[in-house]
Parts: structure tokens; C-alpha cells; sequence
């Protein structure tokens, strides 16, 4: 039987067309029930569904909506049994994208048994739309006669048995017409409390939408036409949004204001209008007199009455001053995408009922880890269980009239504090892939297992060239177990060096388009935690078959060089080959076999001859006007069996990292210019833009004031200026600039070589204007690629190649903020109950507290210079020199202050803070004295010790 | 069909018949011959028709698209009329044959179609004044044609604007004097044209001999000298004339001729309405009761 459905709909172009499609309908679906002996299939659904207490054993068939609004219900796994419609999954699909694909992912999911009726191509459930009917009153009555036909099917064919269907769904109308037809139907809240068991479903309710009689808190958004044209017009900026770390009510967009790309603040919650950090939103312009003057106020956190009192939101209003330095502020008139995510947080204990209360679901007040988030209102029963425990809880909506968002409970973590927890719970925010590999990836590795060997037909297949004899050697971290690239040099009869890079070959294993390379793409790189790492590729490989471990016969891909005695490159080639190494040695040995006089072994020779090298290339790179930046990294020392921290040390640099670090260099610029050359509009390459110069503004103001200048028109003056910027008497003050210098840099980037114009390869740091990653394929997706790209296989086009990118610039930002994120929680983990006086830096002056760096534990926080429990400051802020003066000390950037480490857990729930307060200078009211603190610190503790029990 | 060709003892024949009040095929000389009519008939566009009068088969779809206005009606919409003559329905329309044809029926339609005399509400069409419209193309296809095709196009193109359905359009104030819209994706939330009903038929008098006939056959045609077509709408007023042919009329005949046009245009506008309605109000009936609906489409020619 042929139908068809018609529909009219507006191209790009703005035209109208009216779209007809055919219809078909069958008589041969099937209901998927074990009951049903007529129907052909293979049963999807249980022969004995569950029963609740409401309902005997049956089948639940939902709407539209509670797959839209009660998701996370839909798939916990107490929810069995469930017969998903066609027209179900269209709605859902039109409304929404990735529901659609987690309610797909729920039907591929066969524990879950959720099955798919093909309603509308059914013979006896398809109806047409009546006359006058909405869309949705269709839909509806669709899945009204679809649920019918269920029950009068099962019955007839059911041999006996008999299993019920019910309609789940939240419209009441929906509910009345179902009964009046004979199907049981039930809202979700009822529904869900009718099953016993699991009472935490309860709690994952979605919030209902807020009654509208209360008064608006926000503006209304712009309707998106409306926004469009705005944006088309130039009247309104769309950007990506951006709260501050330090101060939850200050977030910033980038736009162009008046000709020039420039940053946008937007201040004040109400100015914020209900986005959430990162969403795509859409912002106007403030008029000139309401811009920012002022220097930014770190806000430690909120008053709680504001915030939780839900009935004003802040406005922040500076007073009028005719500085010109203006700088642009705006307000959100609409959000484009939203970017809303499950998030990690806790229950703020004093919103919770004491324990003994009410049973009842109570309100409660959510806070996310991420301090960017706002403040989020979930019903719940569970409240005093879920106390003390890191639990995620989504967002529903954020209506006009509340002032924080209302959200939903979806799981429970672990109890905070716990390493394993927190450790989840930042993989979780940064958005890290760290379940097992899958079965399917799993079966992508060769089936010899560790027994895996060279063979000949290796040598013989792909042209591999037998470098098995050569002295080749890998210098890596201590205890390194993916060891990816090995190196050797040797002398050619004609006096010139042969230098060779070999990178593990991972393609030979992981192949374009099976699981295995899917998932690692999807992965993009390996996250490196302080005490574990989350791998990229499965271990067998990783740490194995790809390692290219010491006296064994491994499979790499080898850049060859021909050098002249002045490390100028004469010959550069490509080839697949097998290698064996013949010392895996660690940086420190490397050095010493270097230094040591008397080793004259060949080994130790080429080490000296490849460190010759480096430095040559390294000076000559420096030339060029590559940068040395530095940033405040720190190694923990871990207790082997809690690894617990037990001692901190800074990262130090041997000469041999540079050695290494040089030649992988090289082998990247090598490959980036061979497979530009191969594929123009398809290779993958790497670049890091010039910073804008106004990046530099500040730093610029203070060093001025210290007597250098800053100079950052290229690379290369930059450069020197920071080689110029030595105190003699403060060794660590260069390092300092370097690290300032540092934060101002932009994000090297991924890229596919066909979007971008050729003058925009530019790699501002290593000042190489072509650069990409093909060192470390065990741990870099790109570098996969590149080893596929440089053997002269094209793998994909323009578009697929930019997607790509994309998705591997988003893991490696993420992986990035992960490790940071450890460092962070295991510096924690460190000063729990421990209390510390050390020296640090100032970093930036805040109009109410400045920025610390603690070199030896390479923390930083704010150190507030209000007094304790008021907002008067004993200090007065000077925008001019960007300095805060009390009586005759004055602060300032680069300044060294002693200040007092501790971690604070706040009161409100499990937020664990690291807490610096000034201890030198001693100023009365903001500066502590040593002795003093440590007294508090007990009553803390005991206090600490009472609440737990 | 037959050539256009006649030869005199056929011609004398013919007009010897018109004398005497009895044409070859035995009707009188103002009667009509049979007609089919069927609306809604193509899926893919916003209205269409299809009629025979005797064996002249017209197809006639109407397509509404978004336009720009033109600078001097800045709120109205558009009309724009094409006929095509397919190469099947004569051996004459083969090649460029049919050209002439497809000018003379374009130009006759349009004349009547596009202007006020049309009785359509061409404001009703503007979007957003001064800047966007509907335009109603309306695209009529000849597939047989045996004698009287204007009459047959006019006729099939009313009940296609009858059948056509336009989208709704909501639309949103951007400020500015700024306003976007959008389109309601749903077909059947779409409005009859306006002024649909107040569309004229034309009624072609051929003058054979001293004598007028209507809807002639082929041959009937070639014996005419002079040919009168009145636009006539359903409260028998004038809305067009055009003369055709080289032929001439003297004035008390055609105040005779405009009359009888005016006279015979009534019924009949009123007898194709009823029948509109009545397939329309049959398509309606089967649509509530959820049953499927289904054309006759190309069936119709055999009926």
C-alpha cells in the first residue's frame, strides 16, 4: 500500500518547497513479544516483564516527551521492557539531536530491551491526520492506536498470558483518551514511584516547569529569527561564553567591537541571562557609559543570601568615570547552542534537611566542582544520604522567574575526598573517554597476543628496511613504559652523518576505519594523570607491540636525515622498518654516558655526536626566534602503596630532554612539509597563531615599570626582549616573565592544510613556518595519521579531515585541563592537614587581592587583602600602576610576598580549596600570623572530627 | 488528431449545419460538449487541475513561490502564466510549432488573469511590503487539443487556483523596520487563495458563415473567419474581451455575442463550482474520517 506524506519547508535560499515523500505500508512487522506465536521475529522484549506495584507484568510504550524530558530515567537500567515508536523517535529526532542518539544508543543497548515498533508503516497502526488535527494531536493519537494494538494484539495471539500495556506519559489530556479506549497510561513521577526498588528513580524526576505567576527574574530571550538578523546586521555578537575563574560573575566573549576583534566583558548574573558557561549565546552591545573601567575584583564566593534567596540578581554598576581606556561590556539577548552537560558537584549541607526530618523530597541546592557553573536546584528524597557524596545532576531548564537553574539528580559518584572519586569525577568534567576499551576494539589486536613477533614477511611486505643492525637507542623518562621514538646516528663513507628518528609504527596495527582506530580517534590522545595515565591505544599495544623497547625487533616508521659536519640536512627520506634497539636509556643515564670520559663505546659516541647536533639546531632555531617559555610544573612524589603524595619537586631539565626534544622537532617539520607537498588540501598539520599584541598590554605596563621593554612584533623580538629581562639579584624573575609570557600565548592548533591559507601554517613558538605531530603515535591520534599521510596513503577529504581536527584540538585542551586538574587535587591531597609558609610571587593585582605563584609547589591562588568578614581593605587600589598600598607597603606584580598554604574544605559542602593568606608583608587585619593560625587549625580539626561523628 | 486541414465540400458541410442549428457531432450551436474535471490531482504541487472539454485535455499546475516585489506595487503579489503545448497533442506542435500557440494562449490568459479584472486579492499575496510575495506561477499544459483550448485552459486554471493552497507565513518584527518570517511546515495549515471565486471563465464565440457557435472541434475552427472571446465572471460581468482572427464583426452582432457570452458563462461557472465543491467537500468528508483519499489522475480520460 502506498502513501504519501507531504510537508512544506524553506531552503537556505529562502524558498518554499513542498516536499512529498512515499509511504509505505506492510503487514509483516512484528510485535517482538515471546508471547506472540503469529507474529515472525525474534523477540526483543522479556516474555515476563517486570511488574511494579501499580501494574501487573507489562510493557511500557512512552511519548515523545518523557524521552525529551525524562531521559535520564529512560536509562537507568531498572527501566526494562519498553516499546520505543517510530513516530516516538521522529518527534525526538526533530526536537532534539542528542537525545535522539542516546535513545538510539538505548536501543542498540540489548540488556536494556528496548524495542523499536515501525508504528507508522504498520498497516493497522498507521493512521492518516485528520482534518483540522495538529501535528501533535496526530502523534499523539498515533501512539494511542499504536499502544491499543499492542494490547488487543497480545491478547488475541498472547496464548494465555498476559502481559499489560502502559502508556507513560506527563499529558493529562493524553491520559483521559487512552482510558476512554481501555489503556492503562501513568505520569512518570507516579509511574516511577510505583517501582519499589529503586527508589532513586524518583529523584531523577525532571524538574516540572516553574508555575508563571512568579515575577521574572531575567529578560526574555530574543526570539532566533530576531537573533539572526542581528547577527547578520552586526548588531549582536556571537560567541562563545566565557566565565571567569576567579570571579563567577565576571565572563567574557571575543567580538568585534567597533572595527576590532576585542573581548567583551558581561557582568552580573543578570547581565549573564540565564547562559551557562560555554554556550554559544548571542550578545549585545552596552552603551559606552555602562563599560568597564575598573580592574577586575576577584569574588571569592557568594554571598548566600543573594544566591540561594532566588529573588535578586546582582547588579554590578561602576561608577562613571571619563577614562577612555573603556573597556566594552555587553549583556546575553539569546543563547544559540546550548552546551548544558551532566555535572559533577555536591549538595550544599545547610540547604539539606537534618538528618530525622521529612522523608518527603526536600529542594536542595547543587553546586558543580566547576565554580563557573551556577548554583542548580534539584528535588530529592535522598538529600541526607547523598551529603558528603560527589553526585551529577543535569540541568532541565532555567525559566524567566528563577534565579538559578532547576536540574535533576542522575548518580552518585563516591564520597568526596576519596582520590578514586575525584579522580573520576575530573575525567567525568573534562570530558575524558576512560571506560575499558570494548570488545570490538579489543578484537582489532593481533591474535598472538604478547607472543606477537617480526616476522619475515613484515620485512618483505611492505618494503620495510632492515635497520635491525644499527645502534639504535631511546632516551625517555625514568620509568617510561611507551617508549615511541628511538634514535641513531651513524657515518657515511662520504664523511657526512646518517641521523635516523624511528617512531613506533602503530599503523601497522591500527588501520584506518576498524573499531580499533574509531575509538582511538574518538580518544585523540593519552591522559596523562599524576598517578595513572588513560591510555589512547589498549596496553598490549601501547606499552608493547608499539614500545619500542630495548632488544627486541619492533616495527617503526624511520625519518632519515643526511647531515653535513654543520647539521645541515643534504638528504631526507621516509621508510617503514624494523628495528631493535639496543638501550632504553633515561635521561639521566644518557646524560652521564655523555659527561663520563672514559665510556668510548659506540653508543655513547653517537649520544655525543647527536647532542652536538641538537645543540647546533637548537641554537640555529633560536635564531630563528623560537621561544622558551616555561610554566610552573611540578612532579609528585607518590607513597607506592596509597599513592598518597608524599613529596613535590619541580620538573627540572637535563640536557638530554633538549636532545631528544630537537630531533623530534625536526622529524615534524620533515614530515609536515612531505605531506603538504603530497596532499595540499588534505594533510594535517599544526599551528600556533601570533598572539594578538594586545594579549600583552599588561605585562607589557609592569615590565616597563621593572625597566624592559617588551617587544612582540615577531617571534623573534619577543624572544630577546625575554632573554633581556634578567634581575641579578632574582634569578627567578626571568623564569617569572616566561611563565606571564606564557599565559599569553594562543592554543597551537590542529588543522587540515585545506582551510587554512598557506601563510597561516605559521608555528609562532618553534618560529617554523610548517610544523606537525608525527612523533608519538602511542599517544597522539595525529601522529597516527601522519606516520598513514607520509607513507603516501590519502586518507580522507577536506571536511572529515576538519572534523577531525576539531575533535582533536577538543581532546587535547580537555586532556590538558585533566593533568591540571590531578596536579591540582594531588597538591590538595598534599597540604590536607598541613600547613605551610612559603615564599611566592605576584602574579596580577586585583582590585580587592593579588595573584600568588608558589614556585616550589607550582600552585597559584588569590590572596585576599579585605579583612576577614568585611569588605573594607586596609589597602587602597592604584589603576594606574596597578597597585595596592596600606600605610607604606605597597604590592605589586612581581613582587615576593611570604604567604601560608593551607586547604579549606568550606563549609557548604566538599569543595576542597587551597587557601594562601598573606603572612609577609604583615599587614593588621588581612595578614596572618603564623602561630595564631596553627591554633585555629585544631579547633578545626576537632570541630572536623565532631560533624563526623 | 486530424490535420489542420479542410476541404471545401467539408467546410460547406459544416457551415451548411451551423445554418440549421445541428453540428457534425449533433449538438446545437451553443452547446458545450462534455467535460471532465478533477482538482488536486499532482501531490508535489500547491494546486492543479485537470479537465476535458470533449477530447481537448489540459493539465494545469499551480506553484506558489517566494518572490521579491515588484518596486512599483510594493504590496502586492504576482500572477505568472505560461502554457505549453505538448508535441503529443498535434502534429503541428512539433519542433517550434507550438510556439505561436503557447504565445497566443499565454498572452490571452495572462491579460485576463493578471490585473483586477482577475478578482484575485493580489495584497493578500504580500508577505512583508516592499520587500517579499508570494508569486502564483501557474503552468498549464496542453495534451490534447481538439478545438476551443483557450476556453478549456481558463476553465482547468480557475479550478487549479480553486485547488491551490498557500502556506501560512508568521511573521516576526526583527525592529528596525526589520521583519523576517517564517513558514508553517504543516501543508494542511495553508489558506485558499483569496478572491478565488470571483475568477472569470471565457466563453470563445467562432463566427462560421453568419453565425456564432461555441466550443468548436477542429474543423468547426477552421471554417471560422472570426473568433470573440469574453472573460465573463460569476455575476456575468465583463471582464475582458479580445478578438481573434482576421475576420470582422459588425457592432450589432457583437453586443449579440458579448450577450450570449455573459448568458451562457453564468450556469456554467456555477455548475464547475458545484462540482468543485462538491469533490472538494467528498475529500474533506474522507480526510475526517481518516480514510485515504484517493484520484482519479489520468483515469479521468477514459471516463
Amino acid at each position: 500500500m502506498l502513501r504519501s506524506k507531504s510537508f512544506v519547508k524553506r531552503t537556505r535560499k529562502g524558498n518554499v518547497v513542498k516536499v512529498v515523500k512515499e509511504h509505505y505500508l506492510r503487514d509483516d512487522i512484528p510485535c517482538s513479544s515471546p508471547i506472540c506465536k503469529s507474529c515472525t521475529h525474534t523477540p526483543v522484549l522479556s516474555e515476563e516483564p517486570k511488574a511494579t506495584s501499580g501494574f501487573p507484568s507489562h510493557y511500557i510504550i512512552p511519548d515523545t516527551n518523557v524521552f525529551i524530558s525524562q531521559l535520564d530515567i529512560m536509562e537507568h537500567p531498572a527501566i526494562k521492557d519498553v516499546i520505543v515508536l517510530q513516530t516516538v523517535r521522529e518527534e525526538v529526532r526533530h526536537l532534539s539531536l542528542p537525545v535522539y542518539n542516546r535513545l538510539n544508543a538505548i536501543l542498540a543497548d540489548k540488556t536494556k530491551r528496548f524495542y523499536l515498533f515501525a508504528n507508522e508503516h504498520q498497516r493497522d497502526t498507521f493512521i492518516e491526520k485528520l482534518k483540522d488535527e495538529t501535528p501533535n494531536d496526530r502523534n499523539d493519537r498515533a501512539i494511542r492506536v499504536a499502544a491499543k494494538w499492542y494490547k488487543d494484539h497480545l491478547k488475541a495471539n498472547g496464548s494465555g498470558k498476559e502481559i499489560e500495556i502502559v502508556l507513560l506519559t506527563d499529558d493529562r489530556g493524553n491520559r483521559e483518551k487512552a482510558s476512554a479506549t481501555g489503556i492503562k497510561s501513568s505520569g512518570v513521577p507516579e509511574y516511577v514511584e510505583s517501582i519499589k526498588d529503586v527508589p532513586e528513580l524518583l529523584d531523577m524526576v525532571s524538574a516540572p516547569k516553574a508555575a508563571s505567576e512568579e515575577k521574572t527574574v531575567y529578560e526574555e530571550h530574543l526570539t532566533p529569527a530576531q537573533i539572526k538578523n542581528g547577527i547578520k546586521k552586526g548588531t549582536l555578537i556571537q560567541s562563545s561564553f566565557n566565565v571567569s575563574q576567579h570571579n563567577v560573575h565576571e565572563a567574557t566573549v571575543v567580538g568585534e567591537v567597533e572595527g576590532e576583534m576585542k573581548t567583551i566583558y558581561i557582568l552580573g548574573r543578570k547581565n549573564f541571562n540565564r547562559c551557562i558557561q560555554g554556550d554559544i549565546v548571542a550578545v549585545e552591545l552596552l552603551p559606552k557609559s555602562q563599560w568597564k573601567r575598573s580592574a577586575s575584583v576577584a569574588i571569592e564566593d557568594e554571598d548566600d543570601e543573594k544566591l540561594y534567596g532566588e529573588e535578586e540578581v546582582e547588579d554590578l554598576k561602576d561608577d562613571p568615570m571619563t577614562d577612555e581606556e573603556a573597556e566594552p561590556t555587553g549583556k546575553v539577548v539569546g543563547i544559540i547552542r546550548k552546551k548544558w552537560r551532566p555535572y559533577c558537584g555536591f549538595i550544599v549541607k545547610n540547604t539539606a534537611p537534618s538528618q530525622g526530618e521529612s522523608k518527603g523530597p526536600t529542594n536542595v541546592i547543587f553546586r558543580a566542582i566547576d565554580r563557573r557553573i551556577p548554583p542548580i536546584k534539584i528535588r530529592t528524597a535522598q538529600a541526607s544520604t547523598l551529603l558528603g557524596n560527589r553526585i551529577v545532576v543535569a540541568i532541565d531548564s532555567w525559566p524567566v522567574n528563577s534565579g538559578i537553574p532547576l536540574g535533576h539528580f542522575v548518580k552518585v559518584l563516591g564520597s568526596s575526598g576519596d582520590r578514586e572519586t575525584e579522580t573520576e569525577v575530573l575525567l567525568l568534567e573534562h570530558d575524558v573517554p576512560y571506560q575499558e576499551f570494548s570488545k570490538r576494539v579489543l578484537e582489532d589486536l593481533p591474535v598472538e597476543g604478547d607472543q606477537w613477533i617480526v616476522l619475515d614477511k613484515h620485512l618483505n611486505d611492505e618494503n620495510r628496511r632492515d635497520f635491525r643492525d644499527l645502534n639504535v637507542c631511546s632516551i625517555d623518562p625514568p620509568g617510561c613504559t611507551d617508549i615511541d621514538d628511538a634514535l641513531h646516528v651513524r657515518t657515511l663513507p662520504n664523511g657526512n652523518y646518517e641521523i635516523g628518528v624511528h617512531i613506533a609504527d602503530v599503523t601497522y596495527f591500527v588501520k584506518y576505519g576498524m573499531p580499533m582506530d574509531t575509538e582511538a580517534a574518538a580518544r585523540g590522545t593519552s591522559v596523562y594523570l599524576v598517578d595513572k595515565r588513560i591510555d589512547m591505544l589498549p596496553s598490549l599495544l601501547g606499552t608493547n607491540l608499539c614500545s619500542l623497547r630495548s632488544n627486541v625487533d619492533r616495527l617503526a616508521f624511520s625519518c632519515i636525515w643526511e647531515m653535513n659536519e654543520d647539521a645541515e640536512i643534504v638528504n631526507v627520506s621516509f621508510t617503514k622498518s624494523v628495528i631493535r634497539s639496543k638501550f632504553s636509556f633515561t635521561y639521566e643515564e644518557a646524560q652521564t654516558r655523555i659527561d663520563d670520559e672514559r665510556m668510548q663505546d659506540d653508543v655513547t659516541k653517537g649520544i655525543r655526536v647527536l647532542n652536538k647536533f641538537a645543540k647546533i639546531l637548537r641554537q640555529r632555531r633560536m635564531d630563528a626566534g623560537a621561544l622558551t617559555l616555561s610554566s610552573p610544573e611540578v612532579r609528585f612524589r607518590l607513597e607506592n602503596d596509597s599513592q598518597d603524595p608524599v613529596d613535590v619537586e619541580m620538573k627540572g631539565l637535563k640536557e638530554t630532554n633538549a636532545l631528544v626534544e630537537e630531533f623530534m622537532l625536526l622529524a615534524n617539520i620533515s614530515v609536515a612539509k612531505t605531506i603538504y607537498s603530497k596532499f595540499p588540501s588534505s594533510a594535517m598539520l599544526r599551528k600556533h597563531a601570533p598572539p594578538p599584541t594586545n594579549n600583552f598590554d599588561q605585562l607589557r605596563k609592569t615590565l616597563a615599570e621593572k625597566g624592559f621593554t617588551l617587544e612582540t612584533d615577531s617571534s623573534k623580538a619577543l624572544a630577546d626582549s625575554l632573554d633581556k629581562a634578567v634581575l641579578p639579584d632574582d634569578p627567578y624573575f626571568n623564569n617569572l616573565v616566561r611563565i606571564m609570557t606564557t599565559r599569553c600565548m594562543m592554543q597551537a592548533q590542529y588543522f587540515c592544510s585545506g582551510t587554512e591559507a598557506e601563510s597561516d601554517f605559521l608555528h609562532y613558538g618553534l618560529a617554523s613556518p610548517i610544523y606537525t605531530h608525527f612523533t608519538s603515535p602511542i599517544r597522539r591520534y595525529a601522529a597516527c595519521i601522519e606516520s598513514d599521510l607520509a607513507y603516501g596513503h590519502e586518507l580522507t577529504d577536506m571536511t572529515k579531515m576538519k572534523e577531525l581536527c576539531d575533535n582533536l584540538n577538543f581532546r587535547n585542551r580537555m586532556a590538558q585541563q585533566a593533568s591540571r586538574s590531578s596536579v591540582e587535587l594531588f597538591t590538595g591531597i598534599y597540604f590536607r592537614n598541613k600547613t605551610e609558609v612559603e615564599e611566592g610571587r605576584v602574579l596580577r593585582v586585583l582590585k580587592n587581592g593579588i595573584i600568588v605563584l608558589v614556585p616550589k609547589y607550582g600552585v597559584e591562588s588569590i590572596v585576599y587583602t579585605t579583612s576577614k568578614g568585611s569588605a573594607s581593605s586596609p589597602f587602597v587600589y592604584d589603576d594606574d600602576d596597578k597597585s595596592l598600598t596600606a600605610g607604606d607597603i605597597k604590592l605589586k606584580t612581581f613582587d615576593s610576598v611570604k604567604v601560608q598554604i593551607s586547604v579549606e574544605g568550606d563549609e557548604l559542602g566538599m569543595r576542597q580549596t587551597m587557601k594562601m593568606q598573606l603572612v609577609e608583608p604583615f599587614v593588621e587585619g588581612v595578614s596572618v600570623s603564623v602561630k595564631k593560625r596553627a591554633i585555629e587549625e585544631v579547633e578545626d580539626d576537632s570541630k572536623s572530627k565532631k560533624s563526623k561523628q | 488528431m486530424p490535420a489542420p486541414l479542410i476541404s471545401p465540400a467539408e467546410k460547406s458541410y459544416i457551415e451548411q449545419g451551423i445554418q440549421q442549428d445541428c453540428r457534425a457531432d449533433g449538438r446545437g450551436r451553443l452547446e458545450y460538449r462534455h467535460v471532465v474535471m478533477e482538482s488536486g490531482l499532482l501531490s508535489q504541487a500547491s494546486g492543479s487541475a485537470r479537465c476535458r472539454l470533449g477530447d481537448s485535455d489540459v493539465l494545469v499546475g499551480v506553484k506558489v513561490e517566494i518572490g521579491e516585489v515588484e518596486p512599483n506595487k510594493p504590496n502586492q503579489g504576482r500572477v505568472v502564466c505560461n502554457v505549453e503545448c505538448s508535441p503529443s497533442a498535434s502534429q503541428q506542435f512539433e519542433g517550434r510549432g507550438a510556439d505561436e500557440m503557447n504565445n497566443t494562449l499565454t498572452l490571452a490568459i495572462d491579460r485576463l488573469l493578471n490585473g483586477p479584472q482577475s478578482g484575485l486579492d493580489l495584497e493578500k499575496l504580500c508577505i512583508i511590503p516592499g520587500q517579499q510575495c508570494w508569486v502564483i506561477y501557474i503552468d498549464a499544459m496542453v495534451m490534447d487539443a481538439a478545438g476551443n483550448l483557450l476556453d478549456c485552459v481558463v476553465m482547468t486554471t480557475r479550478a487549479a487556483l480553486y485547488n491551490t493552497r498557500i502556506p501560512k507565513t508568521e511573521i516576526q518584527d526583527l525592529g528596525d523596520g526589520d521583519f523576517e518570517f517564517e513558514v508553517v511546515d504543516d501543508v494542511e495549515d495553508a489558506e485558499p487563495i483569496q478572491g478565488w471565486e470571483n475568477l472569470p471563465i471565457s466563453v470563445t464565440l467562432y463566427k462560421i458563415a453568419d453565425r456564432y457557435i461555441i466550443d468548436p472541434t477542429i474543423l468547426e475552427e477552421l471554417c471560422s473567419t472570426v473568433t470573440l472571446t469574453v472573460g465573463v465572471n460569476k455575476d456575468g460581468l465583463v471582464c475582458g474581451i479580445q478578438k481573434g482572427a482576421s475576420g470582422s464583426i459588425d457592432p450589432s452582432l457583437l453586443t449579440e455575442m458579448i450577450q450570449t457570452a455573459t448568458t451562457l458563462a453564468k450556469p456554467l461557472i456555477e455548475q464547475l463550482d458545484a462540482k468543485l465543491l462538491e469533490e472538494d467537500n467528498k475529500v474533506q468528508e474522507k480526510r475526517r474520517r481518516g480514510e485515504h483519499v484517493e484520484k482519479l489522475g489520468f483515469f479521468a480520460s477514459v471516463i
